[in-house]
């Protein structure tokens, strides 16, 4: 079932719940309250109208008696009170006129009803009465009985009345308009009840709608970006959990998107190195085969076979220092390494000692000038990276290379190599680090360079967590600097 | 696979409307089964009478001997003041100590045949056939709910016959008269003043009191106007005080006789009303 639905559903189940409850025990306790109120009336009045119906049958002038206060008669028997006597034998021979009855019901404002001992009536002005009602009534107590009218209901109120014998004395009183008002009150509550619940429901649609709809357009979103589209991004509205959640995504869009697009670089990076790879293979197989196959198919003279042999050592020269570096490469991208404090200047000297007889045999006048430092550095790693940059310096031409190491402010030092070699132009600059990428191929090839030299000497860069900057102008030269940080010694000594 | 999720969804919101309106229904019937149920005699309950005196509820006697009671100054101060501040009225019947019916209407007679009209100098008699009513009251909600004989309780008993008429408030236990009106419509002109005082001076003894006090004639405007009624004709109006200053707490009665024009067509109506005022001694 949807979420609308349930939505849905469950606000309307609460919203029947609330009001059906809360209804009935209002009407109820409304209905209880005047039936309360109403028995109180018909008691109150019951006992008004019975000692009106004891004080006329108290002066019930056909019976007689003399009073005796304070042990003198006030008056002699021709003015004495009259009262009705209970004289045993006047009770025998005498029995109240059923005249009186009639009389007293009409001062009373209420339907009344008498009976005698034996339940036979002395008058009858209630209608439909029950008679089993006086089975229940006592001297002791007033009884009542709600009964159904056809005014709609009433309150029967009786007791026993002692007067000459027992005497079943009942009103009736009448509640057929508080019953009306109850009812009305209920017609009132049923009119609200539906007004009410209606109006919940349409505000439960639209509730129900509006959360919904976030949901929907966010899973229309993940469609999108599961075909393709990882630039898809919801607009945040509200700092609700709808909200919360439209953010989270857009989030984790943003963190596909660039993991899509890095690992499509890394793709196509490797697509590259394999295509350049491939290229950088077959040339110098291509040529190794062309001279082998020549040296074996033709008879050559001992200068062509000298020429051919010549150039299979030549290729096969370039694919093991291929084969070098791209393993230096996968080493690089393996290990950790840690860094270590080592004098500067010590590790330049190492450095320009190793390259001094090749700096003879070409002509070129090497300089070093460092600042004394210690640097943390990986020493083997820096020294090929120092190796790698003056080597690319010799294969573009230059007479003269200067290594400089200078301390910048907050720990670092600068490390640099310059020449005045025939330099690059300002486009190249930015692919010069790519695996495979030369400047000029022809020459390259001719010193046995791969064209992985810079992305080595990147990727230790890299590893010293700084990274190769180039600065060159086409037959002017080239500066390559890295910083690095200072070592702990560096710091004392200052 | 479409459709089947169309007809649950369908089917969900057909039940959010039978619930709504299966309530309105659920309310109604038991509403109407309530209200059948009780309409149906299902309302039947007794509600008891505190026990009675002697001769309770019964409207007969046998050789009834009243004996019209005292009062301690502290139940005649409480009884009085229970009447002036009784807000609403509720009958009830008598509860033990309390006089029957019978019995008040007894003492209401004995009353006004035996103290009040022999002052009048005889004037009047007591009609041999009189129609009566009166009733038994508290002047507060239900009289159960305080200790039983510490209620103040009154009778209020009517006279209505040839030449007099007359409304007497009794104290429910002893039958003393704390307030009366009495109209006697066959007699013209005036008490004299000292029938007048001789009968606050003889009202004052039957409290049964111990203490001096004086009759004097009270102020112009004294009393409460709603009390007493003036006329406007010039009839006169006589108002006489009972007071004591020897006593911490004094007992005043004013007695306001009008004239000719009373409203029941002619005759005379005094009034008694008695209440209690405190007194600095």
């Amino acid at each position: 079932m949807r979420l609308f639905a349930k939505i849905f559903i469950c606000g309307t189940l609460t919203l029947s719940l609330s009001f059906s409850v809360s209804g009935y025990l209002l009407l109820h306790f409304s209905m209880e309250s005047s039936m309360a109120r109403e028995t109180d009336f018909a008691l109150k009045q019951y006992q008004y109208d019975k000692f009106t119906v004891q004080s006329a049958l108290l002066t019930y002038a056909d019976f007689s008696m003399t009073v005796v206060v304070a042990e003198k008669p006030i008056m002699d028997q021709n003015e004495c009170f009259t009262f009705w006597e209970v004289l045993p034998e006047a009770q025998k021979q005498k029995e109240l006129p059923e005249e009186l009855f009639e009389i007293l019901a009409e001062e009373i404002s209420l339907p009344v009803a008498f009976y005698r001992e034996d339940k036979t009536p002395l008058y009858e002005g209630i209608e439909g009465l029950d008679v089993s009602f006086l089975e229940n009534l006592s001297e002791g107590a007033h009884a009542y009985r709600f009964q159904d009218t056809p005014e709609g209901g009433s309150v029967l109120v009786g007791s026993v009345l002692e007067a000459g014998g027992k005497l079943y004395f009942l009103t009736q009183w009448d509640i057929g308009k508080t019953l009306v008002q109850q009812e009305t009150l209920e017609r009132y509550f049923l009119r609200c009840y539906l007004i009410a619940i209606l109006a919940g429901m349409l505000l439960l649609g639209f509730l129900s709608a509006f959360l919904t709809g976030s949901l929907k357009r966010m899973s229309r979103a993940a469609r999108r970006m599961a075909q393709g589209d990882y630039q898809e991004r919801l607009a945040i509205s509200g700092r609700d959990e709808i909200g919360e959640l439209a953010e989270s995504f857009n989030q984790m869009a943003g963190a596909v998107e660039e993991k899509v697009a890095e690992l499509s670089r890394a793709a196509r990076q490797k697509e590259d190195f394999v295509a350049n790879f491939a290229h950088e293979m077959k040339t110098p197989m291509t040529s190794i085969i062309g001279y082998a196959d020549m040296l074996y198919q033709k008879e050559l003279t001992r200068q062509q076979v000298r020429d051919a042999s010549w150039y299979i050592w030549n290729e096969g020269m370039r694919l093991e220092t291929l084969s070098l570096k791209l393993m230096d490469l996968t080493v690089l991208g393996r290990q950790d390494f840690t860094l270590q404090e080592m004098d500067a200047e010590d590790l330049f000297r190492d450095v320009s000692e190793g390259l001094r007889p090749l700096f003879a045999e070409k002509g070129i006048s090497f300089s070093l000038s460092a600042d004394p430092a210690y640097i943390k550095v990986e020493y083997d790693l820096l020294k090929t990276l120092l190796i790698n940059l003056m080597d690319n310096s010799m294969k573009a031409g230059c007479s003269r290379i200067e290594l400089s190491g200078r301390r910048l402010g907050e720990g670092i030092y600068r490390i640099g190599v310059r020449d005045d070699g025939c330099g690059m132009e300002e486009e190249e600059l930015s692919r010069i680090t790519e695996a495979f990428y030369m400047v000029d191929k022809a020459r390259s090839r001719k010193q046995h360079g791969a064209g992985l030299g810079l992305a080595l000497a990147e990727r230790i860069a890299g590893i010293h967590k700084s990274r190769l900057t180039f600065r060159s102008r086409k037959g002017m030269g080239t500066e390559v600097s890295l910083e690095v940080v200072c070592g702990e010694r560096a710091e004392d000594e200052e | 696979m479409k459709n089947r999720s169309f007809f649950v969804n369908l089917s969900g919101i057909l039940l959010a409307f039978a619930i709504a309106f299966g309530g309105l229904f659920a309310v109604q019937s038991r509403l109407a089964e309530e209200k059948a149920m009780l309409l149906s005699g299902g309302g039947e309950e007794q509600v008891s009478m505190q026990a009675q005196a002697g001769d309770s509820r019964s409207a007969t006697m046998v050789d009834v001997e009243v004996t019209v009671a005292d009062l301690t100054e502290e139940e005649l101060c409480q009884a009085v003041l229970g009447l002036e501040s009784a807000s609403e009225i509720y009958p009830h019947e008598p509860l033990q100590g309390q006089l029957s019916m019978s019995g008040a209407v007894e003492c209401g007679m004995a009353w006004i045949g035996d103290f009040f009209l022999p002052h009048l100098d005889g004037m009047s008699a007591v009609p041999r056939e009189y129609r009566m009513n009166c009733y038994l009251w508290a002047g507060q909600e239900e009289p159960g709910s305080a200790e039983e004989g510490s209620l103040p309780g009154y009778w209020s008993v009517s006279f209505a016959g040839q030449g007099l008429e007359a409304e007497l408030t009794l104290d429910a236990v002893t039958g003393k008269v704390l307030d009366a009106r009495v109209t006697l419509s066959d007699q013209e002109g005036y008490p004299e003043e000292g029938v007048l005082s001789g009968l606050l001076e003889d009202y004052a003894d039957s409290f049964g009191i111990e203490t001096s006090y004086v009759v004097s004639a009270a102020q112009e405007g004294n009393g409460d106007e709603t009390i007493y009624e003036r006329e406007s004709d010039g009839s006169r109006n006589f108002c006489q005080r009972l007071e004591s200053e020897e006593m911490a707490a004094v007992l005043d009665v004013d007695s306001l006789v009008s004239g000719p024009a009373h409203a029941g067509g002619g005759g005379r109506t005094i009034y008694f009303h008695l209440y209690w005022e405190t007194k600095a001694v």
